[in-house]
């Protein structure tokens, strides 16, 4: 108990200055957002993964639950186009309409219906038909002009075009869809565990296998994403929540010359969610029961049981917490990227987070955990990957130098804690 | 002290001339002088932490002395491992046993030293050495017989034969029989009977007295470090011993006070257990009144801690109830036996009792905190002041709350484990083997903390096969042999003669005051 990890603090803060001192533009608020962005990501699933490596277990099929739960989102909210009465002909086109507007645009013969954002307009072509999506009505003078979101080409006067209209499920109960399946899926991984006394590795090592080869089964191994729709919806998951003052940055990206100049760093979704989550998950471990008892049934299941601890149902409760974060990853990672490609995304996404739970300071043997250290583990990889592209190191380089790395602080942390062990031998005699 | 009454006035095969070893903070080995000779069974006792351990350590080569000699011989010898030691014809037989549980017994005791032919391991020869070693310790099976099938009795055998396999002079035996029934420590005796015959010498560790006096030719006491005295022959005796070791003349360990008016307050009727064999156990019906100490005595697997972990729940009961005060308590759940007023102590603090690698806070409130103010949040303050009352109620000897369990002593890490089911004063307390392991001082205390709960009017129910705490603490004795409850013993009947034979099958003559077990 009495051991903090506060090594991993140290390396990350280690990270972030020697590579600022290499390449200012490490330090620059885009790239801060960014870095935020994806710690955010990666250390949600780190956090989900640690708390199933507490209880000694593991899991190998969050990078696969991660795509399923993309997949899964796009099939639920099944955004698709529905032709509607309104038919009319072009007649004016433009490349631009009145500054600082500078879409495509044109003009039809009829007004147009109200119309929302990703409604499109179809047309025939040479190729069969054709559509173009429509950003947004503009109103030159008495005429509503239709910007487009693509160029015009084919787009003449006199052309017949046709309104249509893009539908789709009410995105937020298409998330808590997924998330009830995502936690579906970690119930069954715990009660096999449990009740069924399976192995943690077989089980989700068969799960990593089935969850790919579901999303892929599922899209017909195409990529698929929500294409224009959903903009709003889109916006608030990828877009930044609050903004929070850090200082020195300015000066440490060279921005700006003085060391007192604070800078606002835009907080993303992902970072304020994990944010969430790490308090949560801090008060759970740290100061609720269940915490306790999670960390006793991780050293000693019988011990924990033998003092009346419910350890099955705990352990069942960190499979599902662990599946319900690789959930909401997929999720937030299918909005950020808008597509998932069903055979690669996600992949190794399981071997990040519990290289990053291990940086953190979980024991693989159970019984040892902390949630901000872990935060911290998957902040480092996500720095040592930006580091990489920053400072030009080319890409192949990427694993080997995080493999390296997560290699040395484990090392590192098995000399430290031999040497405490030994001085704590000593001084018992 | 005199260092020269040994059997044979020759040289000794080991002498240990001014030995030192310091921890920081801690004298472990303090001048410490020691012979051994050979075909003689020379006892070294003392109180965990008397440096018995380091002393063994230095002469099985795994720790080095800060200065002093050792003469095997007659010649001074550096010690720098195992293997050295045991090329000079060293072994040390650990408490908790070296030996791989997939292997077979053959394999287990030439590990390393398999016979081979052309680089192949020669399965015949093997077989020929394992059997001629087995032979000579007594244990009649084969060499093919995977030694996860064995006892830890024949486990202990084929350390032994083992050791004997490698041309052992000395053997140093840790506590060999803590976890041996009294059969299996009669068979293991008559084997080191044969072994001093022969001519080797047997360094034997115990906080078992009465065993010491019957098997040592001379007893060597350590305390604080030091050599506090030795015995020879006769001399040897219980409270000579305890003397020696204390510092001071052996309190009386007999409870002094009894309530009077008991009230029955745990009951177990016609409780079946499924037992190793997958059969089920003859039903058990027994009963403990508040205030009384009743303990389950027995051979090693007679079902005793079987018994306990069914009443607490850990075990499935097939069929049968269990009351408390008068309440039926669910089964086979322990949080409802907990919440009913039941706790346990169990036989292994490593795998059941503790969380060895956390503090001694934590520990100390792990079985509590569904019950505490603020949960589901653990308030600190709370934890602190609890914690605090235990290690004062029961003298918990720990520099700190946050120290790690491990590092405690076995008396020390045994005190938590009672004091875990204190905090919320339980009804019923069940103990499996509650000093082993334990100090003779620790030992004291812990008996007395009973006694303390007894007059708290708790129940209380102890499985033990120390047959001296069994005669020292039990208001009644309930003897059981595989698995089923043979009689209940009260007053004078409570003696080793009655217990031994009960506990082997027998029965003894019936008297007036004896309760039938049958229904």
């Amino acid at each position: 108990m009495r051991f903090q990890n506060t090594g991993i603090f140290v390396l990350l803060a280690a990270i972030v200055i020697i590579t600022t001192m290499i390449q200012p533009s490490f330090a620059a608020p885009a790239n801060l957002r960014s870095l935020i962005r994806d710690t955010g990501l990666y250390g949600l699933i780190s956090i989900g993964v640690a708390a199933v490596i507490i209880t000694g277990g593991i899991d190998l099929s969050i990078g696969s639950l991660v795509a399923l739960s993309g997949v899964l989102l796009v099939q639920v909210v099944n955004v698709r186009f529905v032709d509607t009465d309104f038919e009319s002909k072009i007649v004016e086109t433009r490349a631009t309409i009145v500054e600082p507007f500078s879409g495509p645009a044109l003009l039809l013969q009829d007004p147009l219906p109200e119309i929302a954002k990703g409604d499109q307009l179809t047309f025939a072509s040479t190729s069969g038909t054709s559509s173009v999506a429509i950003e947004r009505i503009v109103n030159v003078g008495d005429q509503s002009f239709i910007e487009l979101r693509d160029r015009l080409q084919l787009l003449r006067p006199g052309v017949p075009v046709r309104l249509q209209r893009v539908v789709s499920m009410n995105p937020y109960l298409a998330c808590g869809l997924v998330l009830s399946i995502a936690g579906l899926i970690g119930l069954i991984h715990g009660l096999l565990i449990t009740w069924g006394n399976l192995q943690p590795f077989v089980v989700t090592l068969c799960g990593l296998l089935i969850y790919r080869g579901l999303a892929r089964v599922l899209t017909g191994d195409n990529q698929v994403g929500l294409l224009g729709a959903l903009p709003e919806f889109k916006a608030r998951f990828t877009g930044s929540v609050f903004e929070l003052p850090i200082p020195f940055v300015a000066r440490l990206g060279s921005t700006d010359s003085r060391w007192t100049e604070i800078s606002w760093i835009e907080i993303p979704f992902s970072g304020a969610i994990l944010g969430l989550v790490a308090i949560t998950g801090w008060v759970f471990l740290n100061r609720s029961v269940w915490g306790r008892h999670l960390l006793a049934t991780g050293e000693n299941e019988k011990a924990a049981r033998y003092s009346g601890v419910r350890t099955r149902s705990l352990v069942v409760f960190a499979y599902v917490a662990c599946s319900l974060l690789a959930g909401l990853t997929g999720i937030m990672f299918t909005l950020e990227l808008n597509s998932v490609q069903p055979g690669s995304s996600g992949s190794f996404y399981e071997l990040y987070a519990i290289a990053a739970a291990v940086l953190g300071g979980c024991s693989l043997r159970g019984g040892r955990g902390a949630v901000l250290s872990v935060i911290a583990g998957a902040a480092v990889m996500r720095c040592l990957y930006k580091a990489i592209v920053v400072l030009g190191i080319s890409q192949e380089w990427e694993m080997v130098i995080i493999g390296v790395a997560l290699l040395s602080a484990v090392s590192f942390d098995e000399i430290t804690l031999r040497w405490t062990a030994k001085k704590r031998r000593h001084s018992i005699g | 002290m005199s260092l020269n009454l040994s059997p044979c006035a020759t040289t000794p095969r080991i002498s240990v001339r001014g030995l030192c070893k310091f921890y920081p903070g801690v004298r472990a080995l303090d001048d410490v002088n020691l012979d051994v000779f050979a075909g003689e069974v020379l006892a070294v006792v003392g109180e965990n932490g008397a440096g018995k351990s380091t002393l063994m350590k230095a002469l099985a080569g795994s720790a080095q002395p800060d200065s002093g000699q050792i003469f095997v011989d007659g010649r001074i010898v550096t010690l720098r491992s195992p293997a050295e030691s045991m090329q000079r014809g060293i072994s040390l037989i650990h408490q908790e046993l070296n030996l791989s549980n997939n292997l077979t017994i053959a394999e287990n005791m030439l590990l390393g030293r398999e016979p081979n032919r052309f680089g192949w391991i020669d399965r015949v020869k093997m077989r020929d050495i394992s059997h001629m070693y087995l032979e000579k310790v007594g244990l009649p099976l084969s060499p093919d017989t995977p030694l996860g099938s064995l006892s830890v009795a024949h486990k202990q055998m084929v350390e032994i034969a083992k050791a004997l396999s490698t041309r052992t002079s000395v053997l140093i035996m840790d506590e060999p029989t803590s976890s041996l029934s009294h059969q299996e420590t009669d068979r293991l005796f008559k084997v080191v009977d044969e072994l001093r015959r022969d001519g080797v010498s047997v360094i034997y560790i115990s906080h078992r007295l009465g065993e010491v006096h019957r098997l040592a030719n001379r007893v060597e006491v350590l305390r604080d470090g030091k050599n506090a005295g030795s015995l020879v022959g006769d001399a040897i005796h219980h409270n000579a011993m305890v003397r020696l070791m204390v510092g001071r003349d052996p309190r009386p360990l007999k409870k002094s006070e009894k309530l009077s008016n008991l009230k029955i307050r745990l009951e177990v009727d016609h409780l079946v257990i499924k037992n190793r064999k997958d059969d089920v156990n003859a039903p058990a019906t027994l009963d403990v009144k508040g205030g009384e100490i009743v303990v389950l005595a027995g051979l090693v697997g007679s079902g005793r801690s079987e018994l306990l972990e069914a009443i607490f729940g850990v075990r499935k009961a097939v069929e049968g109830t269990v009351k408390v005060d008068g309440h039926t308590v669910p089964r086979n759940r322990v949080t409802d036996s907990i919440a009913a007023g039941l706790a346990m102590v169990t036989e292994d603090r490593k795998s059941t009792g503790l969380l060895v690698e956390s503090c001694v806070r934590s520990n100390t409130t792990i079985a509590t905190l569904n019950d505490a103010p603020g949960f589901p949040f653990i308030r600190p303050r709370w934890e602190r002041q609890q914690t605090d009352l235990q290690i004062d109620a029961l003298g918990i000897k720990t520099a700190s709350q946050q120290t790690t369990v491990a590092t405690l002593s076995g008396g020390n890490q045994q005190k938590i484990s009672i004091a875990k089911w204190l905090i919320h004063s339980p009804k019923v307390l069940l103990l499996d083997e509650p000093t082993r392991g334990v100090d003779i001082g620790a030992r004291q205390e812990i008996y007395n903390i009973l006694f303390r709960l007894a007059l708290e009017n708790v129940a209380i129910l102890v499985a033990s096969s120390d047959m001296e705490e069994v005669i020292a603490i039990a208001d009644r004795v309930v003897v059981m042999h595989e698995g089923c409850l043979q009689r209940i013993l009260v007053g004078k009947e409570i003696c080793e003669r009655n217990i031994m034979q009960l506990a082997v099958g027998g029965m003894i003559e019936s008297q007036n005051n004896s309760v039938s077990m049958t229904p």
